[in-house]
C-alpha cells in the first residue's frame, strides 16, 4: 500500500515539477523597446526625441475635423456648408450651442485631436527634453545649443496655443511631473504671467546664436527659428493687453514695445510683405479672372507654399504648416465643381468689410447694422462708390482674391454638364471650362441653398486658398497654411501702437498693409477710437478666413460681455434673378434661428469636464472657465 | 481517415477469447422498451447499448461480476451476472438524475457526488433549434448563462455569453482543451449534432482548476464518441424558412413630406418649407409615380424570407477495440436580399461543411488512444465588402420613400442607339443599397478551421488500482482567405426641381470594371495536456484525485506588434475528493497557472477551492420518507482568476524609436507608449456558492443555488486623481489591480417529468437566474458638490447610464407647451435652447441650469438581471411535442439615434415620430409620442428617461412537434426509425418596447432577430 501511495505521489509531483522546468517558455517579451536613458545617451535618439516635441503643432487650414476651417466657420467670417450634412461635428455643435464640457465636440475635433491634452503632452515632452539635453550625448555642441533653443520655442508655442483656445490661468510647468506628484498643490499662473513666461522662453531662443532666423534647407522644413519666437511674442503680448485677458491692467505700453521690437527684428532679418506676381503665367492670365495685379499677387501668396531656401520669393511667411491643404476645390471651394462639398462659405458680414477701391468703408464701422439680425446695413454716408444693387463692383482687390460671388468666373474642371436651368452657363459639357458662378436662388448647381453641402449657404464661396484653375484635371493642392506671417505682425504692432496712443506709427503700419494691395492710405489725423476701428476692420479684411477673427472678436470683448453683435446672426445674400436678367439683392439670416455660440461662456472654451472636476476637488479652486 | 486509423490499430490487435454473450431487454416502469441504455461491466472495460427495441447483447471479458445499466433520467441499476446469460431489466425513472455523469472538462463526476454548481444540456436538446449558429441554441437552456444576441445576420449571428452576469465571456473547453481565443466563432465551428453534452461550470469548486482562465465561467463541450455495437447511421435533413421578427414602420412619401415640413416648421422655417400641399397631394394620390414616387426601399431590397437547408449524417459504431463517431453536416444559407446584376451574382450565400471523426482505439489492455479530426469549411459570398450586410440593411432606411429609384430611367437614343440612364440614385447624404448590392462586386471568402486532437490513455492499474494517465496534443488552425471582386459605380442625385426628373452626378466615382484583390488571416493553437488520475473505493469510502498540466501556445491573427507575438500559457491543477457512502463529500481543487502576460515574479497564480456536499436523503432518518427521494446540500468556497482584458505585455514600458516624424532632417522619432506596471496580476474573484437539491416522488426535482462573488483586484485605470495636464496621455498609464466589484444572485431550477401511462409522458421545467453586480471601488474622482450624483460608477452596476429626468411636475406632459412655458421655467440648457414641444428636464440640483450636474442614473447597466426559461412537452405514442419559452427581466437602457430622433440624414422617421409634438396636436389633446421634430440636433437629443426603453421580453423560443413513423414503415426502407419534425424558433415575442420598429435586441437600423420555421426528417439506420 505504501509503495502504491508513493507511486501516486510521485506522479503528481512529476506533473508539478514539469511546470518549473518549462516556466521559461513564458518568457516571450518583445524586442525593440527602449528606455529614456537609452534615448539621451545616443545622438540620433536625442534628435528623435526633439522630433517628438514637434508632434502636436496645429496644422490649421482645412485640417479641423471633417476637413473644415474650424474657427473660421465658428466666427462671423463664414458659415460651414456641412452644418446639416455632418451635424455631429464642430460647426453644428457651435451653431446649435450643443457644446458641453463633457462632450466638447469642438476641441475634440481639432487636429491634432484634443487640444488640451495634446498641447500639454508636448509641453511635457519639451520639459523632458530640456531636462535631459544638458547631459545628453550629442555629437556637435552647436546641435545641443540649437536643439535647446528649439525646445524653448516649442514650449512657448504650445503654451500660446493653450492660452489662445482656453484663455485662462494655467500652471507653468518646466520640469516633468513625477509619478508621485501631489496635484492638490498645483497653482496656476495668471494669463499675463503665462505670457511673460512665453516671452522669456522666446527670448532664450532669440539670444541663442545657434538658432537661425530662417530655415534655408528643404530637409529642415518645419523646424522652428528665431522669427517664430518673435512672432509668438508679438501675438501673445497683444492678446495679454486685450480687454478679455488684461484683468483690468493696462499692458498696452509693453505691447507696443514688444510688437515694435518683433517687427523691427523681423524686417531687419529679411522678412517683408509679398508684393509681386511671381507666376504671371497662371495668376496674370485672363483665365485666372483677377481684375488687377493686386488681386493676383494676393491670391498667389495664399495659394503657394513658402520654399525653404536662403533667398525665397516668399519673405512674408514666418511659419507655415507642415503639410498642404489638399484638394481644396473638392472640400472647401465651390462644391459643385467636384460634387462634394463647399465647406467655408464667406459671410455677408465679411463681404461688407471690404472697402470700396477709394478706401471708404461701406458700413459705419462703429455701428455696422441697424438691426440685431444684420439685415439692415448702416451705410457709411461718405461712401459714394458702393451700389447696393451692384454690390460687387469697385471693391478692395483682396475681395476678388478671397471670394467667389454671383457673377464671378472660374475656369477649371467642372465634373457635370450644365442643366438647362443654369441659364448663364447652359449648354456646356463636363470638363475644363469657364463657368460663371451664379449664386441666385434656384440656380441648380451653385445657387444659394439652405441645406445642401455642395452649394453655398451664404451666396459666396471661399477663393483665398483655392488656386486658379485647380481641379481634378489640374491638381494644384491647397498650399500650406500660413500660421504666422509678417502681415499679422504689422497689424499687431498697428493695434498696440494705436491703443498706446502712437497714432502716427499705427497709421503708417496699416498703410503698409494697404499699399501692398493698392488700397489708398487711411486718412491721417483720425481720432484714436476711429483709428482703432479702422485697424480692426483692416485686420478683419487682411486676415480674413485665417483663424484670427475667431480670437480677435473674443479678446476685444470684456470678460462680462458676449458676441451678440458679431456672432449671433450671420447673414447670407439671397439674390433673385429677374426675368430680364437683372438681380435683386436681399440680405437674410443664413438660418432663421440664431447661432448659439455667441453667449458669454463662448468667449473661452470649456476645459474637459473631468479635468475641471478633478482639479476643483483636489485644489478647492474652480478651474473651469465661466459658464461651463 | 477515421477508418484508416481504425484499421491500423485493428490489425495490430489480438483476437479475444470467446466468452458467451449476455442478452436481454431493458424496459421502463410501464414496460416500454428503452433505446440507448448503456450497459457497463462493473470494472468498466466492456460496454453495450440497447437498440430501438430495448435489446442488448454484451460480452463480459474483464472478469466483472455485475452489469450496470444506466440511462439519463433513470436510476442506475446494478445486476449480478452469475451464470445467467439472459437478463431483462426494468429501470426506475428519477428526474433528479443522480447517476448522470457530469463532464467537468478535465474530469467527470456523477451528479450525486457533485459539490459544485453546474448546468447541463444535451446535444439532442440543442438540435431542436433550427438555427445556424450553435451559440443561438443556448438561450433558455442553461441556468446561469446570460445570452445577448448582438448581431443577427443570417449564418453570421453573434451571441455574447455571460455566466452569472460576469462581464466577460466564459472559457470554452472542447473535449478537454481550452480555447479562449475567438470564442464566439469557435463555438460556431461545431454543430449540435456532434455534441454529446454541454456543461456550464459556475462556481469556484468547478472553475478553480482552470486557474487564470476560470473566473468567467467555463463552458465544457463534450462531443459524441463511438459506441460499441453495429454501425448506426443517423441522417437528418432540415429545410428552414427564415423571416425577420421586426420591420420598421414604412413611412410613405406623403407622410414623409408632411413630417419633413413639420420639422422645418418647428425650426421656424414656415409651413411647406420642403413640399407644397400640391406636392404632398401628388405623393398621396400616386398618379405620377415618376415625379412623385413612393418608393418602398425595404421591399425593393428585402425578400420576405430567406431559406436554409441542412443535412447531417453521422455514423457510429465499433468493437471493443475500435470505436468511431463520424459526422458530416452541410448547411446552405440563402440571402435575405434581392439582387439583379445580370453580369454576376453578388447576393449573399453561405455554405458550411462540418466534419468530425472521433476514433477510439484500444491498443492493449493498458493502453488506448483516440484521434479526433474536425474541420469546418465555410464558403461565403457577400456583396461588395465583407461587412456590407449590416450596412446594406441600415442604408435601406437612410433614403426616404419620396426619392425616385433605385436607378435612373434607361433610355436608348433612337438615332445614336446609345443607351443612357440606369445610374444608381442616391441622396446627397446617403448611398443607396442598390449600388452596394448590384454595382460593388462581391467578396468570396473561405474560412477553414481544422482541429486535430490526439491522445493516449494509460491504465496504470499495474502499479496501483485506479491509477490512470493520459496525454493529449491538440492543434487548431483557422485560415480565412478573401478574394475580392470589386468595382465602383457612378452615383447620381436628383436635382431639386420638383417638376422634372433630372439628376446630377454625385462625387467623382465612375463605373469601373470588376477587379481582383486578395487578403488572408490566420491563427493557430497548439496545446499539450497531461493528466494523472486516481479513483478507488475502499469499502464505503471513495477516494479520487487528479492532477494535470497544460501548455498552450496561441498565434493570434494580429499582424501588428505586440499582438503578433504568440501567447503562451502554462497551467497545472490538482483535485482531490473523498466521499463516504456517497453521503458526505469533501473536495479540494487547486489551479496553479501562469501566462506570459505577467512579469516573471507575478506570473503564476494559485486558485484553491474547497467544497462539500451532504446527501441528507441517504441518512437513515430520511431514507424511509417515500416522497422525498433526494435532499442534498452543497457549499463551495474558493478563488478563481481571470487573465482577460489585460494589455499585451502590460508589465513592460512600451517606448520605441522609429523612422520618420514631423521634421524630416531629424530622421527619427521616439514614441512613448504604455507605461508598464510590473505588479499587474490576474483578477482574482472569491466565490461562494450554496446549493440545495430536492427530489420528490422521483418526478419533481428542485434546485436552488445562491452565489456571491467579490473581485478585490479588478483591473482599473488608476488615473482618477491624475489630471491630463501633467502631459502623459492617461491611456498610457498602466491599469492596476485596484478595483472592487461584487456580484450576487441565484439560480432556481425545477423540473417535473411524469410518465402517466405507457404511452404518455409529460414534462415541464424551467429556471430563473438572477445576477446583479455593482462596482464598489474604481478610483473614481469625486465630482464637485453641485452634482446631483457625485459618483457615476462606484455604487452602480457595470455599464450604468446617466441622463436627465423629464419634468412631469404640476401635471405637465413633460414638454414645453408654449414660449411662456419656457420663459417661466427660468431654465437654461447647457446644450442648446429648447423650443416649444421640446422636453422639459428636471433641474435636479436647482441651479437653474440643465447640464451634466443634473444627470441621474438611468436604466439597469449593461446586462439584464433576470434570465429565465420555461420548457415543457409531452410524448404520446408516436407523437412528441416540446416548447421552450425564454425571457429576460430588469433590463432598461436609454435609446438614441436613427428613427428615434428623426434628424439623421434626410430624416429617418420611426413610427413614434408620426405623432411627434406639434402645437396643434397638443391643442387638440391628441396622443403625442415624441418631442417636436427638427432638422438639426435639438435639446431632446440627450440621454433622458423619455428614451428609457424596457428591454424585458418573453419569447416562445422554440417549438417542436415530432412524429415517428410506425416501425413497419421504417423497416420497409430498412430503417430503424423515421421521424418527422416541424419546429420553429423565435415564434412569438412579448416585449415592452415603445414601438414595433425593432425588437428588444438591436436598434433601428440593425438586422433584427430572425424567426425560423423548419421541417425536418431524421432517419436512423
Amino acid at each position: 500500500m505504501k509503495i502504491k501511495i508513493t507511486y501516486i505521489i510521485l506522479s503528481f509531483v512529476a506533473i508539478v515539477f514539469s511546470l518549473t522546468s518549462c516556466s521559461d517558455v513564458l518568457d516571450s517579451a518583445p524586442a525593440g523597446r527602449i528606455t529614456l536613458a537609452d534615448v539621451f545617451s545616443d545622438n540620433n535618439k536625442t534628435a528623435a526625441f526633439l522630433n517628438t516635441c514637434y508632434d502636436n503643432i496645429n496644422q490649421e487650414g482645412v485640417s479641423y475635423f471633417f476637413w473644415t476651417r474650424g474657427p473660421v466657420e465658428w466666427c462671423d467670417d463664414a458659415w460651414d456648408a456641412d452644418e446639416i450634412a455632418v451635424n455631429w461635428v464642430g460647426s453644428a455643435n457651435m451653431y446649435n450651442g450643443t457644446i458641453t464640457a463633457a462632450s466638447d465636440a469642438v476641441m475634440q475635433n481639432i487636429v491634432p485631436t484634443d487640444t488640451w491634452n495634446s498641447n500639454w503632452a508636448s509641453i511635457r515632452n519639451c520639459n523632458t527634453f530640456l531636462e535631459n539635453i544638458p547631459t545628453a550625448t550629442v555629437t556637435n555642441a552647436s546641435d545641443r545649443s540649437r536643439w535647446t533653443a528649439e525646445a524653448h520655442v516649442l514650449r512657448a508655442y504650445y503654451y500660446s496655443e493653450l492660452l489662445k483656445w482656453y484663455g485662462c490661468a494655467l500652471p507653468i510647468e518646466t520640469v516633468p511631473y513625477s509619478s508621485t506628484q501631489d496635484y492638490s498643490k498645483i497653482a496656476r499662473s495668471s494669463y499675463y504671467d503665462v505670457v511673460k513666461f512665453i516671452i522669456s522662453e522666446c527670448d532664450l531662443a532669440i539670444n541663442n546664436p545657434d538658432l537661425p532666423w530662417r530655415i534655408t534647407i528643404n530637409s529642415e522644413y518645419g523646424r522652428v527659428q528665431k522669427a517664430l519666437a518673435e512672432a509668438i511674442k508679438s501675438r501673445m503680448i497683444l492678446f495679454a493687453a486685450s480687454p478679455l485677458y488684461n484683468d483690468g491692467v493696462n499692458h498696452w505700453d509693453e505691447a507696443y514695445t514688444i510688437t515694435k521690437d518683433a517687427l523691427t527684428q523681423l524686417t531687419s532679418n529679411g522678412y517683408a510683405l509679398y508684393n509681386t506676381v511671381n507666376f504671371p503665367a497662371t495668376y496674370s492670365s485672363a483665365d485666372a479672372y483677377f481684375p488687377n495685379k493686386y488681386a493676383a499677387l494676393y491670391n498667389e501668396y495664399f495659394t503657394n507654399a513658402m520654399q525653404y531656401t536662403s533667398n525665397p520669393i516668399d519673405n512674408e511667411t514666418i511659419y507655415q504648416s507642415r503639410d498642404g491643404q489638399g484638394n481644396t476645390w473638392d472640400i472647401d471651394g465651390i462644391g459643385a465643381q467636384d460634387g462634394y462639398k463647399s465647406g467655408t462659405c464667406p459671410s455677408q458680414e465679411l463681404v461688407d468689410a471690404f472697402e470700396t477701391i477709394d478706401g471708404q468703408p461701406i458700413l459705419n464701422l462703429a455701428t455696422p447694422y441697424l438691426d440685431e439680425e444684420h439685415t439692415q446695413p448702416n451705410y457709411n454716408a461718405n461712401n459714394t462708390l458702393y451700389d447696393p444693387n451692384n454690390p460687387y463692383a469697385n471693391r478692395d482687390p483682396r475681395f476678388y482674391a478671397d471670394i467667389y460671388y454671383n457673377g464671378s468666373k472660374r475656369k477649371a474642371d467642372w465634373t457635370f454638364s450644365e442643366p438647362q436651368a443654369c441659364v448663364e452657363n447652359y449648354p456646356a459639357a463636363a470638363g475644363y471650362r469657364t463657368r460663371i458662378i451664379a449664386t441666385w436662388i434656384g440656380e441648380p448647381e451653385t445657387g444659394v441653398s439652405s441645406s445642401a453641402r455642395n452649394m453655398t449657404r451664404t451666396g459666396y464661396y471661399e477663393r483665398k486658398f483655392l488656386a486658379p484653375n485647380s481641379g481634378n484635371t489640374n491638381v494644384v493642392g491647397g498650399a500650406n497654411s500660413k500660421i504666422y506671417r509678417l502681415g499679422e505682425m504689422i497689424l499687431n504692432f498697428a493695434e498696440a501702437a494705436a491703443e498706446d496712443n502712437h497714432l502716427d506709427e499705427a497709421t503708417t503700419a496699416v498703410n503698409e498693409i494697404r499699399e501692398r494691395v493698392g488700397m489708398p492710405d487711411i486718412p491721417s489725423g483720425l481720432s484714436q477710437s476711429d483709428l482703432i476701428l479702422r485697424i480692426h476692420n483692416e485686420r478683419r479684411v487682411e486676415l480674413a478666413m485665417e483663424e484670427n477673427r475667431f480670437f480677435d472678436v473674443r479678446r476685444w470683448t470684456s470678460p462680462t460681455g458676449d458676441l451678440s453683435s458679431t456672432d449671433k446672426w450671420i447673414t447670407a445674400m439671397y439674390i433673385t434673378r429677374n426675368a430680364d436678367g437683372s438681380f435683386t439683392y436681399t440680405r437674410q439670416p443664413v438660418r432663421t434661428n440664431p447661432r448659439e455660440c455667441y453667449t458669454n461662456r463662448y468667449l473661452k472654451l470649456p476645459l474637459d469636464l473631468n479635468e475641471a472636476n478633478l482639479m476643483q476637488s483636489l485644489t478647492g479652486e474652480v478651474w473651469q472657465n465661466p459658464g461651463w | 481517415m477515421a477508418f484508416l486509423f481504425g484499421m491500423i490499430f485493428g490489425t495490430a490487435l489480438n483476437a479475444q477469447n470467446e466468452t458467451p454473450s449476455i442478452k436481454g431487454v431493458v424496459h421502463n416502469e410501464f414496460g416500454k422498451p428503452l433505446a440507448g441504455v448503456m450497459i457497463n461491466s462493473e470494472k468498466g472495460k466492456d460496454h453495450a447499448f440497447t437498440d430501438e427495441k430495448g435489446e442488448y447483447s454484451i460480452v463480459v471479458n474483464d472478469g466483472s461480476n455485475c452489469l450496470v445499466f444506466s440511462f439519463t433520467g433513470y436510476v442506475n441499476k446494478k445486476v449480478s451476472v452469475g451464470e445467467i446469460n439472459h437478463i431483462d431489466v426494468n429501470l426506475k425513472s428519477d428526474v433528479s438524475n443522480p447517476d448522470e455523469v457530469i463532464q467537468l472538462g478535465y474530469s467527470s463526476q456523477s451528479r450525486d457526488e457533485l459539490t459544485g454548481s453546474v448546468s447541463t444540456v444535451s446535444g439532442d436538446e440543442l438540435e431542436k433549434s433550427p438555427v445556424s449558429n450553435l451559440s443561438m441554441t443556448f438561450d433558455g437552456r442553461l441556468p446561469g448563462l446570460f445570452t445577448q444576441e448582438t448581431s443577427s445576420e443570417l449564418s453570421r449571428a453573434n451571441t455574447n455569453l455571460y455566466v452569472r452576469g460576469q462581464a466577460e465571456q466564459p472559457l470554452v473547453v472542447i473535449d478537454g482543451i481550452p480555447t479562449s481565443y475567438n470564442t464566439n466563432e469557435t463555438l460556431d465551428y461545431i454543430s449540435p449534432n456532434e455534441i454529446q453534452s454541454i456543461t456550464l461550470l459556475k462556481d469556484a469548486a468547478t472553475e478553480a482548476l482552470y486557474g487564470i482562465q476560470g473566473s468567467n465561467g467555463v463552458l465544457v463541450i463534450t462531443t459524441k464518441r463511438g459506441q460499441t455495437g453495429k454501425l448506426k447511421v443517423n441522417a437528418r435533413v432540415d429545410e428552414s424558412v427564415q423571416q425577420v421578427t421586426t420591420k420598421p414602420t414604412f413611412i410613405n412619401s406623403a407622410e414623409y413630406a408632411t413630417l419633413r415640413n413639420e420639422a422645418a416648421e418647428n425650426d421656424g422655417l414656415g409651413q411647406n418649407y420642403f413640399y407644397s400641399n400640391q406636392q404632398i397631394a401628388a405623393f398621396k394620390s400616386g398618379t405620377n409615380p415618376t415625379l412623385y414616387p413612393n418608393t418602398n426601399w425595404y421591399n425593393l431590397f428585402m425578400k420576405p424570407a430567406a431559406q436554409m437547408q441542412r443535412v447531417d449524417v453521422n455514423m457510429n459504431g465499433g468493437t471493443d477495440q475500435v470505436k468511431y463517431f463520424t459526422d458530416i453536416n452541410v448547411m446552405n444559407q440563402g440571402s435575405q436580399f434581392k439582387t439583379d446584376n445580370p453580369g454576376y451574382n453578388s447576393n449573399e450565400h453561405f455554405t458550411w461543411a462540418n466534419f468530425r471523426s472521433n476514433v477510439d482505439a484500444k491498443i492493449n489492455s493498458y493502453l488506448s488512444g483516440h484521434l479526433d479530426l474536425t474541420g469546418n469549411v465555410k464558403n461565403e459570398r457577400t456583396p461588395g465588402n465583407l461587412d456590407f450586410s449590416q450596412t446594406i440593411y441600415q442604408n435601406i432606411f437612410l433614403i426616404p420613400s419620396a426619392v425616385y429609384g433605385p436607378v435612373t430611367p434607361s433610355y436608348i437614343d433612337p438615332t445614336t442607339k446609345q443607351q443612357t440612364g440606369d445610374q444608381v440614385i442616391s441622396t446627397n447624404l446617403a448611398d443607396s443599397p442598390y449600388g452596394m448590392l448590384n454595382r460593388s462586386g462581391y467578396t468570396n471568402d473561405v474560412v477553414t478551421n481544422i482541429y486535430a486532437h490526439f491522445g493516449l490513455d494509460l491504465d496504470m492499474s499495474f502499479l496501483t488500482k485506479g491509477l490512470k494517465a493520459s496525454g493529449t496534443v491538440a492543434y487548431q488552425t483557422n485560415t480565412i482567405d478573401f478574394l475580392y471582386n470589386k468595382q465602383d459605380y457612378e452615383r447620381v442625385v436628383r436635382t431639386n426641381a420638383p417638376d422634372t426628373l433630372a439628376f446630377t452626378q454625385k462625387g467623382g466615382d465612375t463605373n469601373t470594371p470588376l477587379s481582383y484583390s486578395k487578403s488572408s488571416s490566420y491563427y493557430y493553437y497548439l496545446s499539450y495536456n497531461a493528466i494523472v488520475s486516481y479513483d478507488r473505493n475502499f469499502g464505503l469510502s471513495h477516494v479520487s484525485g487528479m492532477g494535470y498540466t497544460y501548455y498552450q501556445k496561441l498565434q493570434s491573427s494580429a499582424t501588428t506588434s505586440p499582438g503578433l507575438i504568440p501567447y503562451t500559457r502554462l497551467h497545472t491543477g490538482l483535485e482531490a475528493s473523498y466521499d463516504y457512502n456517497k453521503k458526505y463529500i469533501l473536495r479540494f481543487d487547486m489551479g496553479y497557472s501562469g501566462s506570459d502576460s505577467y512579469a516573471p515574479g507575478n506570473r503564476f497564480t494559485t486558485t484553491p477551492a474547497i467544497s462539500a456536499g451532504w446527501v441528507a436523503s441517504r441518512e437513515s432518518f430520511l431514507k424511509d420518507i417515500n416522497w422525498l427521494n433526494n435532499l442534498k446540500l452543497r457549499a463551495s468556497y474558493g478563488k478563481t482568476a481571470n487573465d482577460q482584458g489585460v494589455n499585451r505585455f502590460a508589465y513592460l514600458d512600451n517606448d520605441t524609436w522609429n523612422g520618420g516624424g514631423p521634421i524630416g532632417s531629424l530622421q527619427y522619432t521616439v514614441n512613448e507608449g504604455q507605461i508598464g506596471n510590473p505588479n499587474i496580476k490576474p483578477e482574482i474573484s472569491t466565490k461562494q456558492n450554496y446549493g440545495i437539491d430536492l427530489g420528490f416522488f422521483n418526478q419533481l426535482s428542485v434546485g436552488l443555488d445562491v452565489f456571491r462573488e467579490r473581485c478585490d483586484n479588478m483591473l482599473i485605470n488608476a488615473t482618477g486623481d491624475i489630471p491630463t495636464f501633467q502631459g502623459v496621455p492617461l491611456s498610457n498609464y498602466p491599469t492596476i489591480n485596484g478595483g472592487i466589484v461584487e456580484n450576487m444572485g441565484y439560480d432556481f431550477t425545477a423540473n417535473y417529468t411524469k410518465a402517466i401511462t405507457k404511452d404518455l409522458t409529460v414534462f415541464v421545467g424551467g429556471f430563473l437566474s438572477y445576477a446583479k453586480n455593482w462596482v464598489i471601488y474604481s478610483a473614481e474622482p469625486l465630482k464637485s458638490s453641485d452634482y446631483a450624483y457625485r459618483k457615476w460608477t462606484e455604487g452602480f452596476s457595470v455599464g450604468q447610464q446617466f441622463g436627465y429626468l423629464v419634468d412631469y411636475s404640476k401635471g405637465g406632459n413633460g414638454f414645453f407647451n408654449s414660449q411662456s412655458d419656457i420663459t417661466n421655467s427660468k431654465l437654461s440648457y447647457a446644450f442648446g435652447t429648447p423650443r416649444v414641444g421640446d422636453l422639459k428636464y428636471k433641474d435636479v440640483n436647482h441651479d437653474g441650469v440643465i447640464d451634466q450636474r443634473d444627470e441621474v442614473p438611468l436604466g439597469t447597466g449593461s446586462m439584464p438581471r433576470y434570465y429565465y426559461g420555461i420548457s415543457g412537452g409531452l410524448s404520446y405514442k408516436s407523437f412528441d411535442l416540446s416548447f421552450l419559452f425564454q425571457g429576460i427581466g430588469e433590463y432598461k437602457t436609454v435609446e438614441s439615434g436613427w428613427g428615434i430622433y428623426g434628424t439623421d440624414y434626410d430624416g429617418i422617421f420611426g413610427s413614434l415620430l408620426e405623432n411627434a409634438y406639434t402645437p396643434t396636436r397638443f391643442a387638440n389633446g391628441e396622443k403625442i409620442t415624441a418631442p417636436a421634430l427638427s432638422l438639426t440636433t435639438t435639446t431632446n437629443q440627450q440621454p433622458s428617461d423619455y428614451y428609457l426603453y424596457n428591454r424585458a421580453y418573453l419569447r416562445l423560443k422554440n417549438l417542436e412537434i415530432g412524429y415517428t413513423l410506425p416501425n413497419k414503415v421504417a423497416k420497409a426502407i430498412s430503417a430503424n426509425k423515421i421521424r418527422f419534425t416541424l419546429s420553429a424558433q423565435n415564434l412569438v415575442t412579448w416585449d415592452k418596447m415603445k414601438s414595433n420598429d425593432y425588437g428588444p435586441e438591436g436598434g433601428y437600423g440593425t438586422i433584427p432577430v430572425y424567426r425560423v420555421y423548419n421541417v425536418g426528417l431524421s432517419l436512423l439506420f
